[in-house]
Formats: structure tokens, sequence, C-alpha cells
């Protein structure tokens, strides 16, 4: 019998590869008693929606405020009128 | 000549925010940040020629930086990362998980998590937590979850010497984001 170690972890896995059929059958009959782990694999599915969307939509999502610094700005500047070519 | 291209001299003030978010969602470092911002320009003037002018000035732009942040990940991951990668593998989730494996803290419940989607604050809250993840974990979740790199493709750049640590790893990534999520957002909404 799987524990909720196992389970939390393979619930993961499912996101990156296919699980085996022995995995698959041993989480399914873990969180048929399971309450907890059921939640779990609900959140990580809702994170997976979440992250598709920082994926396919904007990042910029994630920090839709920030500039780049003015006194960056400048050093960059200075940096490409060096190397502009004649 | 394609008539597509600017003057490189107004790339900074065309395309240097974009370039900045687009560094910082993935480095969240400002110094590091700017850094790979002036390298992608300099770079881009020195290839301005082999700009095909097909895809947006923008887009090439921005290919540039993602080439420079995988460098710099895939360079900085090259020592002394095993026993970080071991230390975390092996300890990680023991406050999680009793000797059985079993849940030691709880799993609450969250209700209705979609309509977060919709919120600004929670992806503010988001990119918060995956700040604070450590920085093998915030570099995995760039290359996993924003970029959507193959898992053969993370683990040479990251360094990380087996699938299976991959997996771990990722698996640890998803449970801290889940429980920081759960301590700053549905915690307090009541959910």
């Amino acid at each position: 019998m799987l524990s909720c170690k196992d389970v939390a972890h393979l619930a993961s896995q499912t996101l990156d590869a296919p699980l085996t059929c022995r995995q698959r059958w041993g989480m399914r009959l873990h969180l048929l008693f399971c309450r907890l782990c059921r939640r779990y694999v609900g959140h990580l599915r809702f994170l997976e929606r979440a992250f598709k969307r920082v994926r396919h939509g904007d990042p910029e999502c994630f920090s839709p405020r920030e500039r780049l610094p003015e006194q960056a700005r400048e050093r960059i500047r200075r940096a490409l009128q060096d190397r502009k070519p004649s | 000549m394609t008539s597509n291209r600017s003057n490189p001299a107004e790339w900074l003030d065309q395309y240097g925010d974009a370039l900045y978010r687009f560094a910082m969602a993935r480095v969240h470092d400002e110094p590091l940040a700017e850094d790979l911002v002036q390298e992608t320009l300099l770079a881009g003037l020195k290839a301005r020629d082999r700009f095909a002018g097909n895809a947006s000035e923008k887009t090439w732009l921005t290919g540039i930086l993602k080439h420079k942040i995988v460098d710099y990940f895939r360079k900085s991951s090259r020592e002394t990362v095993q026993d970080v990668d071991d230390a975390m593998i092996s300890h990680a989730a023991d406050s999680v998980f009793d000797d059985r494996g079993r849940w030691r803290m709880d799993v609450g419940h969250w209700s209705r998590p979609d309509e977060s989607l919709e919120q600004d604050q929670f992806w503010r809250v988001l990119a918060d937590c995956v700040e604070g993840l450590p920085p093998r974990l915030s570099r995995l979740f760039a290359l996993r979850e924003i970029d959507g790199l193959s898992s053969d493709e993370i683990c040479e750049v990251l360094n990380i010497s087996t699938i299976n640590n991959l997996w771990v790893m990722l698996s640890r990534m998803r449970l801290r984001l889940r429980n920081c999520l759960d301590a700053h957002w549905f915690g307090k909404e009541g959910g």
C-alpha cells in the first residue's frame, strides 16, 4: 500500500511523465480512502492550471509594474553607444 | 534592408521594460536582470545583420534573452549543486510527512480556487511564493513552468544527475508552492 508521501510524489510526477499501471492503480486505491491526498491532488491540478496561464498567457501578470530602473537604463544606453558601429 | 527594423538606439526605450520583466520573472535578481538585458541588447546590436526580419524585433530580442538566461543557469549549475540537491531530496519533506509517510500537516479545503485566477492579487501572491523558493527550485520553476522545457533539457541545464531526482525536486517545488498559497492566499480568503 502506498503512503501519503508516495502518493503526493506520484501526483506531482504525473504532471511530468506517464505513470506505470501499477503506480496508477496504487494511487487510485489510496485516494479512495484518503481525503487529504484527494485534496492534495486537486491542489496540484489547480497549480497546473495556474502555471499553464503563466506559460501560455503572459508571465508579465507575474510582475506587471516592474520597470527597468533609471540608473540601469542610463548605463545600458552608454554601453550601447560605446559599442555602436560608426 | 528590411523595413521593420528600428534604430538600435531606440531598443532600450521600446523593449527595455519588457525584457527586464521577462528576466525578472525568471531570475528574481535586479542587478542580474539588468546585466542580462544589457548583454541581450549588445548581442542584438552585434547580430543585427542576421536578424531576418520575419519575426518581430521584440520576439527576436526576447529569444536572445531567453538563451542568455539559460546560459546563466547552466554556468551557475556546473559546480557544487549535487550536495544541495541530495540534501533537499533527503530532508525537505521530513516536516510534512511522519516516519510512516503520513501527512503531518492538514491539507485544508480550498473553495472555488479557479476564481482566484481572475484576481490580480492572486498572481502577486503566487509570484512572491515563487520568489521565496530556494534558488534551485525557482530556476526549476522558470524552466519548467514558465518556459516549458523538456525534462532532459532541464536536467542538462541545471546539472541534475537523474530524471528521478528531477521528479523529486519538481514534487518538492509544487509542495512548497501549494503550502505557500495555502498560508498566504487560501487561508486568508477564508477558503
